[in-house]
């Protein structure tokens, strides 16, 4: 790539930075995270999840992102209780439009949840399920120093490939390594 | 209110008459009824005892007793001008000004100099705009009591209402003469110097204007008014040189005023008039040349400013100054993202060369973004909005030059490509709108309301979405969601809601075709428009005397301008038009229903089929009938339960509606009558309307007032002597005369004789020729043909067939939706032809392939389904 195509991806990927804005998920606007996981994801969520999730949501593990203040990406976990106080956050869905990939937006997304959890102590875990073959995804968790763990065979059902890798992270959340 | 004359009662007795006076005024009454009771008790026939109590009485809603004892206390005391007056404010408070103007002057008569009734009356001659009498009331107030400084400027105002300017600005300044020192209240002095330059303009005094303006600098609290109007006089005295650098001090301060522009235009070109639109306007290429210029410096200036950015757009001629003009101005708020974009082209496409240019230069850029999201010419990768936002307008494009299925399958592309914002799913539902598909526009648009449920403004469009596709339960269920709960119906009413009460009733016009229980219910819903307008006239009562003591005179006056003209307001014309068409329905139903139904005895219809269609007609008249019962029995019920609810409270109760349904109101003996009260305030507040003055011509036809159908058509032929609808209304009328021609006096058959060229139809000439003739000059204008088809077919109806073959020969592509519904509707009512209507139909259909008129009822609920599926 010449040095010049370089200089102007950087300055796009900095002038998009200005335009991204976080908000949070209510029941007035559930509808838009259904079309937007409806265009990113294969799998098709059921109303109860929209609903559990809107009427209740976790607001410290659900975000969503906004790009000129139109709704393109967001984050939904759920908590998961362990022994004791101990819990955890098992990420759902994340997903960010396709013509809004590679701007940082998911990486934001994620980074909120994981501050989210490193604020507690009785925060044991985070994981969550790619597909296996999603080696963007793979790659994007593992920036964040996820590990890639066991194979689950048959997690999806009706997908072309329906075998998941489970991958995860301890604290502390916020290392990269 | 007291009373200056001895009124007959011991001292004692009179003592309690003041009381009782007192109690009224400080509201306290039950202790003025009381009181009133003690003097009665010993001089039960004393008039204004008894007055006084019946005014009180109303107050606390004792309607009737208190007219029956006010009527009394005049009748007792006929000479008491405390009697008259309050009968007067009885009927005022009942809204009923004329007589209360009566009483008024009754009490006058015998109290002539009586500043507070003066007052009243004053005020009531001005709400009824008796001007010559509020003027002769303001000036002998003014000579009772000159110290009064509202004495001279309401009198100033009534010398202005009748256009009196000399009189006025005369009033003006001998008021000024009196004041001496610095004035007390600097806005005030400020307004009636202002006032006065009002006066001298519109007087036509320019230079005089001018002078005074200059003259009273110092004194003006208003400065951009000042300047604004400066600026404005210097111009209109062509001086616009020192006009120019006026203008230009104004748009520093706010560049996006198109009358600043306007104004400055008119500088620099010299001209004479201003001009704020320039579309619709010759532009020579020395006028484009200067604006150019002028606007390359503007934008300069104002680099922030939308507009001076926006103008060039507009007096633009030459194909490539409109197109970079067109690019300077789309691409800053494409590139924010400005959902309302398009609305501020839209004007442009009364240009074609203009609509087209637009379209080259989307497409232009759409290839561009696709091929390597660049627009062209740029060197920067655009943010991923903006190639969606470049396909929102193409597809508006397409929407706006006809082209539906482009305008659907570019919005699609958007949508997949951002499926989270809803303008775009807005956006679609009007494009289906356009192309005739109503059920698929609303699904479309209640699916953007459901994707954010806290925006009115997308509940309010669902909504109208709703009762256009006539389902008028969803709509009434969606408008009520942003509604106080509960309440829902007088609460839309209470809030003047008359966009939706004219949407609403329109769809129930549209279902009163199949199920005529819905007339009511339109009429309903105009009635309240008709209401509100009502209550507008009535709420400038309270600015009389406010205005005046604010010394808002300017604004007081333009907004009793604005009242005298407000009934000719497109609300008002819809509802009224509407009303109308009820009521000439109500008329015209049961009439066709007997024709059918005799056509139905003459064709083959079997005796048990015949049966059958007049026991369903009994059972939908005895179902009408019975749930007009019922709603009114409801009516008493609720009003019932609601007095008992808030009947503790003291407070007057709400009136109840005793007829929410309209079944009253269409079951009146005399609709047209009642249409002919809208229609006369059409006459006066819309008569630029062609429609006023045909529907002015049914009305008469129905009522048989032939020289009133005459007068109408003839004002009609006036506006529009070569118009479709008014081509009609001369051959209908003319039919009707023909038949009538044996029975018709002999007096009116002479005033027709000798109009008849005056509507375009000379003595001589028969209606089949005149229908040719008509015909010829519209030179196949499809509207024209459509019109003059179904009326060949009333003239000659032994020439069906020719008749017939006009509308089936109309090139469908040329046609608008709306002409393509009245063509096939031709053939198949007027014409009874099922099979060419058919034929019709499917040529339609090719052109309009998503109209829900022209789909099989199979396909129709289907198509919903898959509107549904494109949509996600
Ligand atoms: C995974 C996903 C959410 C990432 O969103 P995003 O906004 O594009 O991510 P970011 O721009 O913040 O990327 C952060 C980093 O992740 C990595 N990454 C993201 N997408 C990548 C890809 N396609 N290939 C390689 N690396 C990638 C990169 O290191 C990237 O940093 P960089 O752009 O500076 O090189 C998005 O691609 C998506 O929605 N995919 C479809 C849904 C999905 O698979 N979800 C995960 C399973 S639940």
């Amino acid at each position: 790539m010449p040095a010049d195509a370089e200089g102007e991806k950087d300055s796009r990927y900095e002038a998009a930075q200005k335009l991204i804005s976080f908000g949070e998920l209510t029941p007035k606007n559930v509808e838009q995270l259904r079309k937007l996981n409806l265009a990113v994801f294969p799998v098709k969520y059921s109303d109860k999840f929209y609903t559990d999730l809107s009427s209740n949501p976790v607001q410290l593990y659900t975000h969503l992102a906004y790009f000129t203040d139109i709704m393109v990406g967001a984050i939904c976990c759920r908590v998961e209780s362990q022994d004791g106080a101990a819990f955890k956050v098992y990420i759902m869905t994340i997903g960010v439009l396709a013509p809004y990939r590679r701007l940082g937006i998911g990486k934001q997304l994620l980074q909120k949840v994981l501050e989210a959890c490193s604020l507690q102590p009785d925060c044991v875990e985070i994981y969550l399920h790619v597909q296996v073959g999603n080696d963007s995804a793979v790659d994007f968790y593992k920036g964040f120093g996820f590990e890639v763990g066991s194979i689950v065979k048959d997690y999806y059902t009706r997908l072309d490939v329906n075998d998941a890798h489970i991958i995860s992270k301890r604290p502390p959340f916020l290392s990269t390594s | 209110m007291t009373s200056t004359r001895e009124n007959g009662l011991p001292s004692k007795e009179a003592g309690l008459f003041k009381q009782i006076v007192k109690h009224y005024e400080t509201k306290q009454y039950k202790k003025g009824i009381k009181a009133a009771d003690t003097v009665l008790k010993k001089f039960p026939d004393h008039g204004e005892t008894l007055s006084m109590k019946g005014l009180i009485l109303n107050c606390v809603d004792r309607k009737a007793e208190a007219y029956e004892l006010v009527r009394k206390g005049v009748k007792m005391d006929i000479k008491s001008h405390v009697c008259w007056h309050v009968y007067g404010l009885l009927y005022r408070s009942d809204r009923e000004y004329l007589q209360a103007i009566k009483c008024y002057r009754g009490a006058l008569r015998h109290d002539p100099d009586n500043m507070q009734i003066l007052r009243d009356l004053s005020m009531l001659q001005v709400q009824m705009r008796d001007l010559e009498g509020f003027v002769q009331t303001r000036q002998h107030l003014l000579t009772l009591k000159p110290t009064n400084k509202n004495n001279w400027f309401t009198f100033a105002v009534a010398a202005h209402l009748m256009n009196r300017y000399d009189k006025a600005v005369n009033i003006v300044k001998a008021h000024e003469d009196t004041l001496e020192g610095t004035p007390e209240n600097d806005y005030e002095h400020s307004e009636m110097l202002l006032y006065k330059n009002m006066l001298l303009e519109e007087d036509g005094q320019l230079q005089e204007a001018l002078d005074h303006l200059e003259s009273c600098e110092k004194d003006i609290v208003d400065r951009l008014f000042w300047l604004e109007k400066r600026a404005q006089l210097l111009r209109q005295l062509n001086r616009h040189a020192d006009a120019e650098p006026l203008y230009r001090q104004l748009l520093k301060r706010n560049p996006e005023h198109v009358g600043y522009h306007a104004g400055l235009q008119a500088c620099v070109l010299g001209a004479g008039r201003a001009i704020e639109n320039w579309m619709p306007e010759e532009v020579d290429e020395a006028t484009e040349a200067k604006l150019k210029v002028l606007y390359a410096e503007l934008q300069h200036h104002h680099p922030k400013s939308t507009v001076c950015r926006r103008l060039p757009l507009d007096f633009a001629r030459d194909g490539a100054h409109f197109r970079i003009a067109c690019k300077t101005y789309i691409l800053p708020p494409l590139r924010k993202g400005v959902p309302s974009l398009f609305a501020d082209l839209k004007p442009l496409y009364r240009s074609k060369p203009k609509a087209e240019v637009l379209g080259a230069i989307l497409e232009e850029w759409l290839k561009s973004l696709e091929a390597d999201g660049k627009l062209p010419g740029e060197s920067r990768h655009e943010m991923p909005t903006v190639i969606m936002w470049v396909r929102a307008l193409l597809a508006q494009h397409y929407d706006q030059v006809g082209e539906s299925a482009r305008a659907l399958a570019q919005i699609d592309l958007a949508i997949q490509h951002t499926p989270t914002l809803l303008d775009l799913y807005m956006l679609k539902a009007r494009m289906y709108k356009h192309a005739g598909a109503l059920l698929q526009a609303s699904e479309c648009m209640n699916l953007a309301r459901q994707m954010d449920l806290a925006d009115r403004y997308i509940n309010t469009k669902a909504t109208r979405y709703m009762l256009r596709a006539n389902q008028v339960d969803e709509a009434q269920k969606t408008i009520a969601l942003f509604t106080k709960d509960g309440d829902q119906k007088s609460n839309l009413f209470d809030m003047q809601c008359m966009w939706y009460e004219l949407e609403i009733g329109q769809a129930y016009c549209r279902l009163a075709r199949t199920d005529a229980s819905h007339y009511g219910r339109a009429l309903k819903q105009f009635t309240s428009v008709d209401k509100h307008f009502t209550d507008i006239i009535e709420d400038q009562f309270d600015f009389h005397t406010y205005c005046i003591r604010k010394m808002t005179l300017r604004a007081y006056v333009n907004m009793l301008r604005m009242e005298d003209t407000v009934h000719g307001h497109a609300y008002y014309v819809r509802a009224a038009m509407g009303a109308i068409e009820v009521y000439i329905a109500l008329v015209d139903k049961p009439k066709q229903d007997a024709a059918a139904a005799a056509a139905a005895d003459e064709s083959q219809m079997s005796a048990g089929e015949r049966k059958k269609l007049e026991s369903k007609k009994r059972k939908a008249e005895a179902k009408a009938k019975a749930e007009a019962e019922e709603a009114k029995a409801k009516a008493a019920v609720a009003a019932k339960a609601e007095k008992g609810a808030k009947g503790n409270k003291g407070k007057p109760d709400k009136p109840v509606d005793e007829d929410p349904e309209g079944a009253a109101l269409a079951s009146v003996d005399d609709p047209l009558e009642k249409a002919s009260v809208f229609l006369r305030t059409l006459q006066q507040h819309a008569p630029k309307n062609l429609r006023t003055h045909t529907l002015a011509c049914a009305l008469a036809l129905r009522k048989k007032r032939y020289l009133l159908a005459l007068r109408a058509l003839r004002r009609a032929v006036a506006l529009a002597p070569a118009d479709p609808d008014v081509h009609t209304a001369t051959v209908e009328f003319l039919l009707e005369m023909d038949k009538e021609a044996a029975i018709l006096p002999p007096t009116i058959a002479r005033v027709l004789e000798a109009n008849r060229a005056a509507i375009g139809a000379p003595p001589g000439k028969s209606l089949e020729e005149l229908n040719k003739a008509f015909l010829l000059k519209a030179e196949g204008a499809p509207a024209a043909v459509l019109a003059a088809a179904a009326l060949q077919l009333q003239i000659a109806p032994a020439q069906k067939d020719a008749a017939k073959a006009l509308v089936t020969s109309l090139d469908p592509s040329k046609l608008s939706l709306a002409l393509a519904v009245r063509a096939h509707t031709l053939l198949a009512t007027s014409f009874g032809d099922a099979a060419a209507a058919e034929a019709f139909g499917a040529k339609v259909r090719a052109r309009y392939p998503l109209a829900d008129y022209f789909q099989p009822p199979e396909v129709l609920s289907q198509g919903i389904q898959d509107g549904k599926g494109a949509s996600e």
